[in-house]
Parts: C-alpha cells; structure tokens; sequence
C-alpha cells in the first residue's frame, strides 16, 4: 500500500487534476445550464422543484 | 474603551488579512492593511450584500474610521459581526448539518465566482450554526478571481467536506470523529482507502477522492509549474471549468444520504423508555416550572436525544438551548426537526459527556475544547435528565466526579435521579457484577451538597425517579 505521508505537500496535484478535469466539467454544467434554462422557459419550474 | 484582549489570539493567526479579536466583551474582525484591497473589492462589487440577503455570510458593519486607532498590528477596517451565541466544530455537528455547511460553502463559491471573486480557503471551521442554520463567518475569504487559475482550496474542500461525510454515509456516521485527529481536514489517500469498492466507483466520489488522491501522490512535492508544463493545455483555467467544477462536488455531496433505515442506540430512544404518558409530562412540568424559576439565558441539555426537553425549557422562557447527546443519529434526528420546523434556539450537537471535544490544533488551542468554551456558565441551566445511571454505573464514574464537572459547566442544574431498581438500571447491571454500593439516592444527594444547593426536590410521579434543581455553591 502506498502512504502518502504528512511531510508531503499535495497541492500541486490538486491543482494538476483540476487543469485535466476542467474542461470536461465545464462542457457538462454548460448543457445542464442550459437544459435547466429550457426547463424552467417551458414548465416554469426549476429542476430542483421536481 | 479597553484595550483589545488576545484571547482569540490562539484561534486566529494564519490569515495575513486579518484576524479575530475581542474587545469590550464583543468579537471583532480585524482587516489588515495586507487584507484591504481585497474585502474592498469584495465590498464594493455587492458580493458581501449579496451573500448576507441570502443568509449565507454573517452580517456584520464597519466601525467608523474615528475607532480604528489602538488596534495591535493596525487595521484599515473593523468589522463588527453579529454575535455567535455559541461556536461549534465539525465533529459535534449532525451529518445534514455537516452536508448544510457544504453546499452553503459550494453556493457561496458559486455566487462569487459569478461576481469575479473566488474563496481563497474552503475551511469547515469556517462555518457556525446561527438561529438555527448554517452561514460563513470568515468575511475575509473571498479575493478576486484573477481568471485563469485554478482553485487553491479544492484540495481542502475535499478533506474538510467531501471526505468526512462520504465516510459517514458510506462507512459509519460516526467517523465525523476523525476531523478531531486532522485539523485540516481528512487526507484523501486515508478516506479513499477507508471507503467500500462499490462507493469508490460511484463518479463523483471517484473523481474528487480516488482520482483527486492519486493525482496528489503522483505530483506530491512538484512544483506547481513543473505539473502545469506536461498539460499547457490545461494551463488555463476559465471560470467556466470552476463553475463546472464546483457544480460537480454540489452534486456529489447533495448525493451523500445516510442509508435508510440506519438506527443507532438511542435512535429511537423515547419510544422504548420505560415510564408512562403521566411519568413523561410530569417530568416536562418540571422543567418548565424550574426554567420559569431559574429564568436562564442558555439551556445546555446533555444527553437531549431529540430534543423534547431543551424545547419544553425553551417554550417556558429560555433564550436559546444546546442539546447534546452521545448518539450521532439521536442528534441527527434533532437537527432535521429544528430545520422542518424553522428553529432558531435550539442546536443540536453530538457529545460523548465521558470524553468531551478536546482542545485541538496549535498549542492545543487553536479550536478550544468543550470545557473552555463553556466559560464561567452564568446565566446556564443545566438538564441531565436519565443520565446519572449512564455515567456511575455504565462508565463507573464516581457521583463527586459528576457533580464537579457539571458545576463547572453551569449556574444551576436539574438532575434527575435514576434509582438503583429502576428497570433502565437493571437493564444496565444485567451482564455485568453489582459493584455500585455507593449508586444510592442518599450518597448522591450528599455528594452533589458538596458542590450544589439542592433548591427544589420533586419525585416524579409514577416512576421510582426523583428530579432535584441545584444551584451551584460558590467557589
């Protein structure tokens, strides 16, 4: 098993993931944006009402 | 005027824009020089308006410029926030209090984002509960989003937030109790490792904990840039992909649910107690006829379960209530009652009474233990209601060690005493030797002389059981 010990500083690895995920977590709020939008434009509903 | 105290000194002093401090009895947030730019942007923008409408950050106002003088390390602003009658900590939170003070974190960095401002740390101690809900404290936490960067305290979101309440749900409720081993926050590596295979592979939980783990071991100690050169592409991080990115844990964390049917000790205590509808009311009577008399500012009921009789002392005249209990779904079930009912006096908070939150972090001060922050208890009634028998006979403390915790936590106290032939009692001495002679009503009353005022006494009515109202002796 590998241990990450304490001394170790993993922020650059946080920051790294976030770089390669970003993109592809964008791409997917921008449609549920805009689903959501056409949502409520046609039942006049929010999503999290139903 | 008086000086400022350094009293929050020990609670305050990472932030290089500004700190806590307390003066003239009141707390304060003391912006630095450092920190200016910053909160005036924030300031300006309407963000803090904004954030304080929807009940999300604490309302606060600037001393005039006339009383900015005399504060130690200079100030270019002073802050006055509203008072918090009580602050409490991650590990004594209920789990939909805990979720609660997640997504009002992500909301939070939601809406800054939208105004060009980000949260520059994602700390759960910087959330309280305050009439009855969660809000940000920390006013100094948002900074202008400079574009292009990525978030420096996702990495802290996850441990102070996403990593405890996925062990909670998908482990044990009760491993919110690691946040007083790590400061700050879980290490991803030991939540991923904690967590079952079937919820390692769930996407959010794999992505923000499994993968977020793997990708720290793999670039630990790297330079920032050194990590950024192999994917130049990725350099650039737009507000789009924070927003993306903050959307994702939203929904991660609003999936945490604790699995159905989940039923602990105490649970579902006050349907298997063992008095009647009349024992049960007289006892009610009680408190509220002791809380009309005492008129105490702060009930602190321990071992409140869900609640019932820090409401009964609430309805009889008392400002506000902590109801403690050892039983994290006991606690759980209190929050989520406070919250459908729109309580703001009550808050519910788990606590082991044999082993009370310790002082934790720097210097063992940095979050204060239970016993600190109880102050001198003026103004504090204590209920320890059917929990004399849990402390003697099941965690064999003697009566005097009970009774002088208890006068160091409050003014006065209402106890009831559970007699030895009480079926709770033999309940508890069924599987275990009877060494308890000194578990006698008359001991107890002579032991408690010694540090309380025994006002009122009243046997409650067709139960074995006596309730006393004591006043604490001074020292």
């Amino acid at each position: 098993m590998v241990v990450l010990l304490g001394y170790i500083d993993p922020s650059s690895g946080s920051l790294f993931l976030q770089m390669v995920i970003g993109t592809v977590l964008a791409v997917g709020y921008a449609i549920r944006h805009h689903i959501a939008k056409l949502w409520r434009k046609l039942t006049g509903k929010s999503k999290d009402d139903v | 005027m008086t000086e400022p105290d350094s009293s929050l000194a020990a609670t305050s002093f990472r932030d290089p824009a500004g700190r806590v401090i307390r003066k003239n009895g009141k707390v304060f947030r003391q912006v630095f020089p450092a920190g200016s730019r910053d909160y005036e942007a924030a300031r300006d923008s309407g963000l803090f308006t904004e954030l304080i409408k929807r009940g999300w950050l604490i309302p606060h106002r600037e001393l005039p410029v006339a009383e900015l003088n005399g504060w130690p390390g200079g100030a270019a602003y002073i802050l006055e926030p509203e008072q918090l009658d009580w602050v409490s900590y991650p590990y004594e939170w209920a789990f939909s209090a805990y979720k609660e003070a997640a997504l009002l974190t992500l909301d939070a960095q939601q809406l800054a984002l939208e105004k060009g401002f980000i949260l520059k740390d994602a700390s759960a101690y910087n959330v309280q509960f305050w009439q009855g809900r969660p809000v940000l404290i920390d006013t100094l936490s948002f900074e202008p989003y400079a574009g292009n960067r990525a978030w420096q305290a996702y990495g802290q979101f996850c441990r102070h937030f996403l990593a405890p309440l996925a062990l909670m749900t998908k482990v044990d409720i009760r491993l919110s109790c690691l946040m007083r081993d790590f400061i700050d926050g879980l290490p991803l590596d030991l939540a991923a490792a904690t967590l079952p295979t079937r919820s390692k592979i769930r996407p959010g939980l794999m992505l923000h904990l499994s993968i977020h783990s793997s990708s720290q071991r793999r670039y630990a100690n790297k330079p920032v840039k050194q990590v950024i050169r192999r994917d130049e592409a990725g350099q650039k991080l737009a507000r789009q992909s924070l927003l993306g990115l903050t959307d994702s844990l939203r929904r991660t964390v609003k999936g945490l649910r604790l699995p159905r049917g989940a039923a602990t000790e105490w649970g579902k205590y006050y349907s298997f107690t063992n008095y009647s509808d009349a024992a049960a009311a007289h006892k009610a009577e009680l408190v509220r006829e002791y809380t009309q008399l005492v008129k105490p500012v702060e009930i602190w009921d321990l071992g409140g379960n869900d609640g019932r009789f820090s409401r009964e002392a609430l309805a009889a005249g008392a400002q506000r209530a902590l109801c403690f209990d050892i039983d994290p779904l006991a606690v759980e079930k209190n929050y989520r009652y406070g919250r459908e009912q729109a309580e703001t006096a009550l808050t519910p908070l788990l606590l082991d009474a044999t082993n009370p939150s310790p002082g934790i972090g720097w210097a063992n001060a940095e979050r204060p233990g239970l016993n600190e922050r109880a102050g001198d208890g003026k103004g504090r009634m204590l209920l320890a209601l059917a929990v004399i028998h849990h402390l003697a006979i099941s965690n064999n403390l003697p009566f005097g060690h009970i009774a002088k915790w208890l006068a160091g936590l409050g003014e006065h106290l209402v106890i009831e005493f559970v007699p030895k032939d009480d079926s709770k009692v033999q309940t508890l001495l069924a599987t275990r030797k009877d060494i308890f002679d000194q578990y006698d009503q008359s001991v107890f009353e002579q032991t408690f002389r010694q540090y309380f005022t025994i006002l009122q006494q009243t046997s409650v009515r067709e139960s074995g059981r006596q309730m006393y109202l004591m006043q604490r002796k001074r020292p």
